[in-house]
């Protein structure tokens, strides 16, 4: 169920808000059907998290549409005129460039850009964040983007991983891991899927799909002799949603 | 790798770079021939030479002159950078309603579909594992080229961790690792390969890296062991640290497991985590599957049978307890494991001075 701390009980009115069948219908569904308590601190907390999850699903979707390149670490490209390309494959953001644009230039010339599948979530997340916050106060805020893996990203966007949740939601990031995974093509050990609604994920280098379509593209790159299939992690990552409403609502 | 002395052809590699090797090399071969063999075969040759001079050895037969090790790791060499994962076919999409509704292609990451060499192939040949070995311990130098290189470097180093589990090469990847890191250079299949080697005791060559003179190792090592309780106190200097994770990785060791999680996966991966029925039963677990080393009995499986019915701060609580006294006082042990689980969390929380 979900409680809000300013005492706000008409949840079907922010429900009225959103199309049935839609990821926002969904997640509020899943949140006040459940037994579990959620708490948030006003019906504003709660639109701006479903916000951002629709904000994930459709940088998640664009990133398919505009194709994408999956490329390992050592082979990652960018488009320099924004991004410096690191030693060790990851991408950070020029000085005197600005942010949201930089951002915005990986969903323009995507042909230029070429990553493995955690960098992907990460320009995901930025992508949401950016779209969430509108440019100003996005280069206000990041200054200093490194796009790389999860341990690159902004304290304010602080992602962590929840184990044994009992309610996954659409805009969530789940891992498909590949414990038998071919040790010549690690690039195959797992994979990074946003959760998009409606029991379809997406992930970067592999696409669209439900998760058995995930879990059969990483069994045909198991070593010889294979025992152990893929199986899908019961943990999702999630940005922190109320440090960055908190931020956005103090900043305005 | 730092420590091993070099061999001539070592020196004008590192000292005046591959072309030099190159043309020295090229030159003994048409002036001295005969010392040839004897040059590779010092027995203190880095595999990076060797690798440089490939196509020099290979157009002028030599390789048969050389030692078997060398010879065979030649042979992987060109074997697994033969691999390339561009070679290999894009995955498509197989979700119908998302194709049509998209109506596009996916640009795929590579992929194998089985053409990769068989691994089992390559590895069933015991002088495999030797190479592999010089490979690794050798071959990780700060001055070789990336690129293909590097690539081949992380396959050889994945083969011997993860599908041979050859630990003695643990020590040089963790060397290599914290030496990368301070280059700025990737480290992220060498880390997910260092941890698939399983090797619970493999967490002690992190754990020195905790209090280096150098504070990216330390830095790095807080990250990889950021799954200990502590590691993420950023007040806490650099010895207390090191001496907090000795002090818990020597109590929990038995009961630690490898889950499988990487930096890939998670922000702040765990991957060990405490089995707490085996904390609580002070039972070794394996490092692989997280079960006891030795099947629990029937009296050990009725207090598990209870221990499972509480919540997790509750076993957790229950589990250190066991464990402290187990260490303290084996005696007394004995007898408190006993005990009805009532009872036992009722000293456990006087031990703790804490509540449940």
């Amino acid at each position: 169920m979900i409680r809000f701390e300013d005492g706000f009980s008409d949840l079907p009115s922010i429900l009225a808000r959103y199309r049935r069948g839609s990821p926002e219908y969904e997640a509020l569904s899943k949140l006040s059907e459940s037994t579990r308590v959620y708490t948030y601190l006003s019906p504003g907390e709660l639109e701006f998290e479903m916000d951002l999850r629709r904000g994930i699903i459709e940088a998640s979707l664009a990133l398919y549409r505009k194709r994408l390149a999956f490329r390992i670490f050592q082979e990652s490209t960018c488009n320099e005129y924004y991004w410096d390309r690191r030693q060790d494959g990851g991408f950070v953001l020029r000085p005197g460039v600005r942010p949201s644009e930089a951002v915005e230039d990986i969903f323009v010339n995507t042909r230029l850009y070429g990553t493995e599948c955690a960098t992907a979530i990460v320009i995901i997340y930025y992508k949401a964040v950016l779209d969430a916050y509108k440019p100003e106060l996005f280069d206000r805020t990041f200054t200093r983007i490194v796009l790389m893996n999860w341990r690159d990203m902004d304290r304010l966007i602080d992602p962590a991983t929840y184990r044994g949740l009992s309610d996954y939601l659409p805009g969530d990031c789940r891992y498909v891991r590949n414990p038998d995974v071919n040790p010549l093509t690690p690039e195959w050990q797992g994979e990074n899927v946003i959760d998009l609604g409606g029991g379809r994920y997406y992930g970067h280098g592999i696409g669209l799909g439900n998760i058995d379509y995930f879990i059969s593209a990483l069994n045909r790159n198991r070593r010889e002799g294979a025992q152990v299939s893929a199986y899908l992690v019961d943990a999702a990552t999630r940005p922190d949603f109320r440090s960055l409403y908190l931020y956005r609502k103090n900043a305005s | 790798m730092t420590g091993r002395p070099l061999s001539l052809l070592d020196n004008i590699r590192i000292s005046s770079g591959p072309e030099t090797l190159r043309s020295y090399f090229s030159e003994l071969i048409h002036t001295n021939r005969s010392t040839l063999p004897e040059l590779l075969s010092g027995g203190h040759l880095r595999f990076g030479t060797l690798y440089l001079l490939k196509s020099e050895i290979k157009s002028n037969g030599i390789q048969d002159e050389l030692p078997e090790v060398y010879k065979r790791a030649l042979e992987l060499s060109e074997t697994l950078s033969g691999t390339k994962t561009a070679d290999m076919a894009p995955v498509r999409r197989r979700n119908a309603q998302f194709g049509r509704r998209a109506g596009l292609r996916q640009p795929g990451r590579p992929h194998t579909d089985g053409k990769v060499q068989p691994i089992n192939a390559l590895l069933s040949d015991p002088s495999a594992r030797q190479a592999l070995g010089w490979i690794v311990r050798t071959g990780w130098d700060g001055d070789m080229p990336e690129g293909p290189y590097e690539q081949l470097m992380e396959r050889c180093t994945a083969l011997l961790l993860v599908c041979l589990k050859d630990r003695s090469v643990l020590p040089a990847v963790a060397e290599t690792i914290f030496e990368r890191h301070r280059q700025g250079k990737l480290i992220h299949n060498l880390v997910w390969a260092f941890f698939e080697a399983r090797d619970r005791e493999s967490l002690y060559l992190l754990a020195q890296k905790l209090c280096s003179p150098d504070r990216r190792d330390a830095a790095l090592a807080r990250k990889l062991l950021g799954f200990i309780p502590g590691t993420d106190d950023d007040s806490a200097d650099d010895h207390s640290m090191y001496f907090n994770v000795l002090g818990w990785l020597s109590v929990n060791m038995p009961y630690i497991h490898y889950t499988g999680e990487s930096m890939q996966m998670s922000p702040k991966p765990v991957p060990y985590a405490i089995s707490y029925e085996a904390k609580y039963l002070c039972r070794q677990v394996s490092a692989d599957s997280g079960k006891p080393d030795v099947p629990p009995g029937k009296s050990e499986a009725e207090r598990l049978e209870h221990f499972r019915r509480l919540d997790e701060s509750q076993k957790r609580l229950l589990a250190d307890a066991s464990c402290a006294l187990f260490i303290q006082d084996r005696q007394r042990w004995e007898s408190w494991i006993r005990l009805p689980i009532g009872r036992q969390l009722e000293s456990a929380i006087q031990m703790t001075g804490g509540s449940a």
